[in-house]
């Protein structure tokens, strides 16, 4: 029986079809229901309704013969059609295992034990500083939610919002697997360097993490795929960047990396740096690290699509006040990616 | 590429309206009865205008809870300034020592509004009335139900519309003005002290918005926050009914305007048969699609998709034989 399952976040939904065995195809529609768009014609159920058979019926797939799954922030959306199960994005995040998912849209950050959901857009852009235009511009976010930014300055400065509202004092246990997902790495940005920025800024607690982006809610989908019934084969290996090693130290560090090719590699990255060495490996390699804060300690890497991440910035340090940094970081994470 | 689809401008051919008298009145329409637009659905007395002053108003002449006033005499004085009546009315003594002064009662027709069949009355004090309407699309507006007959200005330039406001428009008051492309807080704030229903214009700025949910005026905005224009359509649109009894829902985004059966594009048959016309939502955008771009520096801005490609469109906005680049989804398609 053919599948779908859907993820609805607020600036845009992720769809995972599964016609065959064999066949399958993960889609971001970057549009959500809007009333200020869309409540002269339909109701949001009515809307995901034909949003989910348009999709089926491209596919050949009718909707009554498919299994319709669906998850959404903070809940589902109600849909005129038959689901077989729904769930709330917190739920998915509690139940994993693994890995700690961190889950960022434009107005939330939840992470396993806590819900940081802030209050509405209005409010939002009333209490921004700024002149007319800044305040329009992001009250305007707010009518057309699926919008995004066409200039990096504004989306940093969303982003920046976005930070300030992450708890202080969370701090992420060193050792874990990191997956960033939700709505607002599933947009499609223009500047995907300011995604790494963002994880950075979030990434709380010093030590070494195994960081993952999602930028098809890859993670929810497939969770709810699993909690429906474990059988399934989910898309979760298919659709998963895996970032690479970020280290967060808390000051100066020298680190000697020995990838069996070659001389070994001594780095030394003095405090309030960010530094991006690229590095995708079949075989890990081995990384010898030494802080003040973390202490000596060996490590095996493979990196990943970026590489590894060296922060030896202080917790009170943001990127997005320090132009100096922003900037550095940009152009690090640019040549990265242009090399990709 | 598969884009949901704005229509400003929707036509809702069975819809209800519920008119409701200020206090309990008497029917002049039994259920079943067609009316039109300007027919008296019934009657009731009340005081329709009331005045409450500060505490540091001292009457004149005022010894028992209440007395009565003719327009014009004086009522007390604030400090040295001198009130005088407005109305003929009652002033009354509040049982926190303050007072208040209330207009005579006076007659109230209570008008149908649409054209449509009084499908129930409840007692005295509501009717509901089966029509048909045209319902404009806000961008964003105030969650209040108002309604009042619309006044259209003519695109006034910004420093003229408070001028029309206070001089040009007889009794603002109970009215739904449409101010043009874009409308300042100060216009806002004057039409708020004047009384008047809701003020709907193309644009603002987020600020203005935040006075009129604080103050729980009806404020509403087609285009969005800035100084936007309004979509042509919907000004002709406005224009055409200008001075007709309209339904601001704000609840639902939507300015509703009663229209005759005729005026409707499809039409249901005498025989029952419905013609209405049924609108995809969503849609592929090609070349030649009419899209509302939603990026900066063409936010708002309508135009026509030149070529598709995979991540963006390129649209001409008519002004020159060039074609910006907008990304997925900074837009939607028009009708």
């Amino acid at each position: 029986m053919p599948l779908i399952a859907a993820h609805f976040d607020i600036s845009g939904s992720s769809f995972y079809i599964q016609k065959s065995k064999k066949s399958s195809e993960m889609l971001n529609f970057p549009y959500v229901y809007s009333k200020g768009v869309l409540s002269n014609q339909c109701t949001q159920k009515e809307f995901y309704k034909i949003l989910i058979e348009k999709i089926l019926s491209e596919r050949n797939i009718n909707p009554s013969r498919c299994t319709i799954l669906m998850s959404g922030f903070m809940d589902p959306p109600e849909v005129d059609l038959k689901t077989k199960f729904s769930i709330g994005v917190v739920d998915l995040i509690e139940s994993s295992d693994e890995l700690v998912p961190i889950y960022i849209n434009n107005c939330s950050f939840i992470t396993k034990g806590i819900v940081n959901a802030y209050s509405s857009c209005e409010d939002d852009s009333k209490g921004s500083s700024g002149d007319f235009g800044d305040r329009d511009q992001l009250a305007n976010f707010c009518i057309y939610t699926n919008t995004i930014p066409a200039d990096l300055s504004v989306q940093s400065s969303l982003d920046s919002n976005l930070f300030q509202r992450i708890p202080e004092d969370y701090k992420f246990e060193s050792g874990r697997k990191l997956i960033f997902t939700g709505g607002r790495f599933s947009q499609p940005m223009m500047d995907r360097e300011l995604n790494y920025i963002l994880m950075l800024e979030a990434l709380k607690g010093y030590g070494v993490f195994e960081v993952f982006l999602d930028t098809y809610n890859v993670f929810s989908i497939s969770k709810t795929m699993q909690m429906y019934d474990r059988g399934l084969d989910t898309p979760y290996k298919d659709y998963i960047e895996k970032t690479g090693t970020f280290i967060r130290t808390g000051g100066a560090v020298e680190c000697l990396l020995s990838t069996g090719v070659g001389n070994d590699q001594f780095i030394e990255i003095e405090e309030d740096k960010i530094f991006v060495l690229p590095l995708r490996l079949q075989k890990p390699a081995k990384l010898s690290l030494k802080s003040s804060v973390l202490g000596t300690i060996d490590i095996r890497t493979t990196g990943g699509d970026i590489g590894l991440i060296f922060d030896t910035r202080d917790e009170n340090t943001s990127i997005y006040s320090d132009v100096k940094m922003f900037n550095d970081c940009i152009r690090q994470f640019k040549e990265v990616l242009k090399e990709k | 590429m598969l884009v949901p689809v704005i229509r400003r401008i929707k036509e809702n051919s069975n819809c209800f309206v519920e008119r409701v008298f200020p206090v309990t009145g008497n029917w002049n329409v039994k259920e079943g009865d067609f009316v039109e637009s300007f027919n008296p659905l019934g009657e009731c007395r009340f005081s329709q205008n009331e005045i409450k002053f500060p505490e540091e108003f001292r009457p004149n002449n005022f010894k028992n809870d209440k007395k009565f006033y003719y327009s014009e005499s004086l009522l007390g004085k604030i400090k040295k300034e001198k009130i005088f009546a407005p109305y003929d009315g009652n002033l009354v003594e509040n049982e926190d020592g303050s007072f208040t002064y209330q207009e005579n009662e006076r007659k109230y027709v209570l008008l149908s509004g649409v054209w449509g069949t009084v499908k129930s009355l409840h007692e005295e004090n509501s009717a509901l009335i089966e029509t048909q309407t045209k319902d404009i699309l806000f961008a964003t507006s105030v969650k209040k139900h108002v309604s009042g007959e619309l006044v259209v200005f003519p695109n006034p330039s910004d420093i003229l519309k408070k001028s029309y406001l206070e001089n040009f428009v007889k009794g603002v008051k109970g009215k739904i003005i449409y101010m043009g492309d874009f409308v300042g807080l100060d216009v806002v704030k004057k039409a708020y002290e004047m009384g008047t229903s809701a003020i709907i214009a193309g644009s603002a700025h987020s600020e203005t918005m935040g006075f009129a949910k604080d103050n729980d005026f009806a404020v509403g905005i087609f285009s969005g926050f800035g100084n936007i224009r309004t979509p042509e359509e919907i000004y002709k649109f406005l224009s055409s009914v200008s001075y007709r009894y309209v339904f601001f829902e704000g609840d639902r985004n939507l300015l509703r305007i009663p229209v005759k059966v005729e005026d409707l594009r499809g039409v249901k048959s005498i025989a029952g048969n419905d013609t209405d016309f049924v609108d995809e939502i969503l849609k592929e955008v090609e070349s030649g699609t009419k899209v509302q771009v939603f990026q900066e520096p063409y936010f708002g801005w309508v135009g026509v998709v030149d070529r598709v490609e995979e991540s963006c469109i390129f649209v001409k906005f008519g002004l020159n034989d060039n074609s910006v680049r907008i990304r997925l989804p900074n837009f939607f398609i028009v009708e």
